[in-house]
């Protein structure tokens, strides 16, 4: 089993050398080569030569960079994020934000990046400040790390070779030989479940393929570790209960006061964000009223608010939807509320959702959601800016759909800390209550519960929501993908067919293993 | 959610489009015009707006419909009529941009052939873009569309409307004519099944029942499950979310966008020929086998037996049945797709419980996608009574058939280009790997396929071909009737009341 991680590298970059920068990225984005072409996962040079810098001698080699012979790599970005205002108005230079979602350990992939993309990776980088010097790239992009808050996988623990090489040990080769060999099996007429199965093995075996891939899906540790949180909450009532006792000497006045304890702290605290939001959004309405509405026309920025222009958003989603139609990203750049309240409350939230995506959302969905490879957040600018990066499935209004109707809490939670955001409500008095339904709902014993809430408002303002996100998307100018015509679903299910095969199944499994191809 | 008590809508000023398929009214036609001369064309509309089809409310016996008008705007239109930029402002982007953009037909997936540059109407050039990016048609600004009883009541209509000769400050841009297909089968009381479309099978069959809208047929109380709040389909109502959809109505649901919907249009060519070819080819011409197939794609067989409640022969008594469920169904559960391939055309345009682990929480999710289908065909039909196995044996004429699909949406980009987005052209569909839908999905030539499960595996057909090409299409706006009188007034002042 292999560790996925998160790398993002954030270095200045100059105002004077931004728009040559914006140029060669874009070159370079709009021209890798889509799966199925010759020269697939690689951009040429001459479709960048243009672009290039002319102080830096031109490579030998007919690419610019070529994506494809990284074999560490799932998904990899170049972001230019422009010059903009924090929250109260100060000045935020430009960067370049590289971010790669990785298969560890970190020296492996940065010596593989360095050694396949050096000369470019060279040539990117002397529009930054400072640019790389005589020290290796390897030192150069490690000085420029920037920690990531929280990182979400959809399919932990499968190396980026097997969900898709063309060598023996891929998934999506050991299907895509299954899936002809049933083609066989149905034209000469029916058979028994045992038999096709026996059959499916003996043809693998001829594929090169004689046992279970060395990684699975995550065991079911995650439920174990969950359990931490109601034995940490049965601790605390414990607690309670003791120093209960020394204040009253009725049991039920113990007990009442063991119980209302922790909800009134939960409604106090809820009370106090709710009310902190309140303050935060008249804020926000005077500084709308005095700035006006966000900008329609094309080509200005709004100091306060992404400017909604025409222009800003076509370019936005021209790059969405690109090659084969199944996987997307986004890039998503928000001002984090002033005060130390707020940036407390997100990097407590940011750490609860990293927990969580490591110990419990491990099998492929994260709250529901089964459309998400890989997201991040990061908190940049000396904590002034919350960037959000994701690989999903399928289009925008689908994946913003999901993010409402499924993830409506946990994205208001994280993202209510930040301006301009959809106006929130939090359950006070039932607000425990709710939350601890909520979290019991991911356990496999009450995944029956009805859905609560925790929040109103938020992220449940559909159409406020998805013009807030849109308004802080942010154009992602090079984004690459290993396996671009795999969903999650896809890479969770190659792994379970690849895993059945070689499991004993009888019976309703094996039915069920066979209705997977 | 929708509230247990009917919402009150406004009968009056709603087109009655959103309430009636008018089949019977099988004359019908869409005319697409530029406006030349605002003041005349103001006129016009005053006078057609009192001619405008309501919505008739249930309590009042109502005389035989012998025609319907009803009239949509693009977004090109309602600002050359007048509308204030910042009226118009508050539309929705999908409808102020417009279905041609290079955004859009990705998303839509037209691609080849049914790229939007290669479109007969409804979309121009970006002169100011160097690559050949599609922009709407700048000079397509009003649709009229007319329905009535016989071709001939359908001409003196037109002519009534638009006279020939006299300027009504409007240019006639297309006529898009439409025919009315009945099957071989006959109902109970002799009339032939219908309306079909161009492969044969029956259409319009499922449609949402809209909180607060007399139902269809008044003795048929609407399927809980297939119920959706008026702001799904309305402007100015509260939608499934609780809020007021996005256009220009304020919170009350005043303005005017009160009463409207957007109208999707999209012309699309069928290959009959090659889609039957397909079938055949893959059932070695057994016509039953090929009929069947056919069915498993379509999901229901051709006179419109769902094949849930179905599988392996129509059935006259569940023609036009749509109160079933696929994952929990209570007579007959189908969650594996083992009577309806999962990637069946009406499955995947309305998947119903089937997404999820959570059959109730996937409808309520599934029902915020939903769109009202008005469509009409047009061109001949390849054989007169639309019988398959004819349709089979019949060699192509070449003459252009197909679909003028017509959708009523609140919102076009979670409702309409969702649909198509998500469930039709998405080949990952269900947890599929390679199936776009096999009759409007985008077949890219080499991955294509149709799988239909099986016990205990299933078979898959490779190789499919994209049967369905878009020849033109726009976003329009169907406003409420006071809102086309405000347009006809040029009172903008006025618009916002």
């Amino acid at each position: 089993m292999v560790e996925q991680h998160a790398l993002t590298v954030i270095v200045p970059v100059p105002d004077e050398k931004i728009e040559g920068l914006r140029a060669l990225l874009n070159a370079v984005g709009q021209n890798i080569i889509n799966p199925g072409e010759p020269g697939a996962g690689s951009v040429k040079l001459e479709k960048v030569r243009d672009d290039l810098p002319p102080s830096r001698a031109i490579q030998s080699g007919p690419n610019f960079i070529e994506f494809g012979r990284l074999t560490t790599v799932h998904f990899l970005r170049w972001v230019l994020l422009e010059p903009a205002r924090d929250a109260a108005g100060g000045p935020i230079a430009a960067s370049l934000v590289f971010s790669t979602d990785y298969d560890g350990p970190f020296e492996e992939h940065l010596n593989e990046l360095v050694l396949v993309a050096e000369p470019a990776l060279r040539t990117i980088y002397s529009f930054c400040d400072p640019p790389p010097g005589s020290e290796s790239l390897q030192v150069y992009l490690s000085t420029h790390i920037r920690q990531e808050a929280a990182f979400y996988r959809g399919h932990p623990g499968r190396s980026t070779q097997q969900i898709l090489t063309v060598d023996d040990q891929s998934e999506e080769e050991l299907r895509l030989w299954l899936e002809l060999e049933l083609d066989r099996i149905h034209a000469t007429g029916s058979a028994a479940p045992a038999t096709i199965v026996e059959r499916l093995r003996e043809a693998t075996g001829r594929s090169g393929w004689r046992s279970a891939p060395s990684s699975g899906l995550p065991p079911d540790i995650a439920t174990r570790t969950l359990l931490l949180v109601p034995l940490a909450g049965l601790i605390l009532l414990g607690i309670l209960y003791g120093i209960g006792t020394h204040f009253f000497d009725q049991i039920p006045a113990r007990v009442l006061f063991t119980l209302s304890t922790p909800i009134a702290a939960f409604a106090l605290f809820a009370a106090l964000v709710n009310l902190l939001d309140r303050i935060e959004h008249g804020r926000e309405q005077r500084i709308l009223q005095r700035e006006g509405p966000p900008k329609q026309v094309d080509g200005s920025i709004d100091p306060y608010v992404a400017d909604r222009s025409d222009v800003r958003l076509r370019i936005v989603t021209e790059l969405e939807d690109r090659g084969p139609l199944v996987q997307n990203q986004m890039t998503h750049v928000a001002n984090i509320k002033p005060g130390m309240v707020r940036l407390a409350l997100l990097r407590g939230l940011l750490a609860i959702t990293n927990f969580l995506a490591r110990a419990l959302f491990v099998r492929g969905t994260l709250t529901g959601l089964s459309t998400i490879h890989f997201a991040r957040w990061v908190l940049i600018d000396n904590n002034r800016r919350l960037l959000f990066f994701s690989n999903y499935d399928f289009s925008w209004e689908s994946y913003l759909g999901d993010f409402i109707d499924q993830a409506s809490d946990g994205l208001t939670g994280i993202w209510c800390n930040t301006t301009f955001f959809p106006r929130v409500r939090f359950h006070t008095v039932t607000g425990l209550v709710r939350l601890t339904m909520l979290v019991l709902r991911f356990l496999p014993w009450f995944s029956r519960l009805p859905t609560v809430r925790v929040s109103e408002g938020g992220a449940r303002r559909e159409q406020e929501f998805k013009r807030w996100t849109r308004d802080h998307q942010v154009p992602t100018q090079v984004w690459y993908s290993a396996y671009p015509r795999l969903s999650v679903t896809n890479v969770n299910g190659n792994t379970d067919i690849a895993q059945g095969l070689f499991l004993p199944l009888t019976g309703e499994a094996q039915a069920a293993w066979l209705r997977c191809l | 959610m929708i509230p247990s008590n009917e919402p009150r809508l406004e009968y009056h000023d709603i087109q009655g489009l959103v309430q009636h398929d008018y089949v019977e009214l099988p004359s019908a036609i869409f005319v697409l015009c530029q406006v030349t001369d605002h003041e005349r064309a103001r006129a016009w509309l005053a006078g057609l707006v009192e001619q405008i089809e309501q919505v008739s409310r249930p309590d009042l016996d109502h005389p035989r419909r012998m025609s319907a008008v009803h009239v949509a705007f693009t977004s090109q239109g309602l600002s050359v009529l007048g509308l204030a930029a910042e009226v118009l402002n508050q539309f929705p982007r999908e409808f102020r941009e417009g279905m041609a953009t290079l955004q859009r037909e990705r998303l839509l997936g037209d691609r080849g052939e049914s790229r939007a540059v290669n479109w007969e109407w409804g979309a121009g050039r970006d002169s100011m873009r160097t690559d050949d990016h599609p922009r709407p048609d700048p000079r397509l600004h009003v649709m009229l569309m007319v329905y009535a009883q016989d071709a001939h009541m359908l001409r003196e209509r037109i002519e009534q409307l638009l006279p020939r000769g006299t300027d009504q400050g409007l240019r006639e841009l297309k006529r898009l004519d439409t025919v009315f297909l009945a099957g071989p089968e006959r109902e109970a009381d002799g009339r032939a099944v219908g309306p079909k479309e161009h492969f044969g099978f029956r259409d319009g069959i499922g449609q949402p029942h809209v909180a607060g809208m007399p139902p269809r047929d008044p003795h048929v109380t609407p399927a809980e499950g297939n119920r959706i709040a008026p702001g799904e389909v309305l402007l100015g109502y509260a939608n499934s979310y609780g809020e007021m959809p996005e256009g220009p109505t304020d919170a009350q649901g005043l303005g005017f966008g009160r009463n409207g919907t957007f109208l999707v249009f999209r012309q699309m060519r069928q290959d009959v020929k090659q889609f039957w070819n397909y079938v055949a080819a893959c059932s070695d011409s057994e016509a039953d086998a090929a009929i069947k197939l056919a069915a498993k794609m379509v999901g229901r067989w051709p006179d419109g037996t769902p094949l849930v409640l179905s599988p392996d022969h129509p059935n006259p008594e569940a023609r036009t049945h749509d109160r079933f469920l696929y994952a929990s169904d209570r007579d007959h559960p189908d969650p594996h797709g083992i009577r309806c391939p999962i990637g069946a055309h009406i499955r995947r345009t309305n998947p119903r419980d089937s997404l999820g682990d959570d059959p109730a929480r996937a409808l309520g999710l599934a029902n915020q996608h939903r769109i009202i289908r008005r469509s009409r065909a047009y061109g001949p039909p390849l054989v007169e009574n639309m019988d398959p196995k004819g349709i089979m044996r019949a060699v192509d004429n070449g003459v252009e058939r197909g679909l003028h699909f017509l959708c009523l949406n609140a919102s076009i980009g979670r409702q309409f280009e969702f649909v198509q987005s998500l469930w039709a052209n998405n080949p990952k569909f269900g947890n599929l790997y390679e199936d776009p839908d096999p009759l409007i999905g985008v077949q890219d030539g080499r991955t294509g396929q149709f799988t239909v499960q099986g016990e205990p595996i299933r078979c898959r057909y490779a190789g499919m071909h994209r049967f369905v090409q878009v020849r033109g299409g726009a976003y329009f706006f169907l406003p409420g009737i006071e809102a086309i009188r405000t347009l006809a007034r040029n009172s903008t002042t006025a618009v916002n009341r």
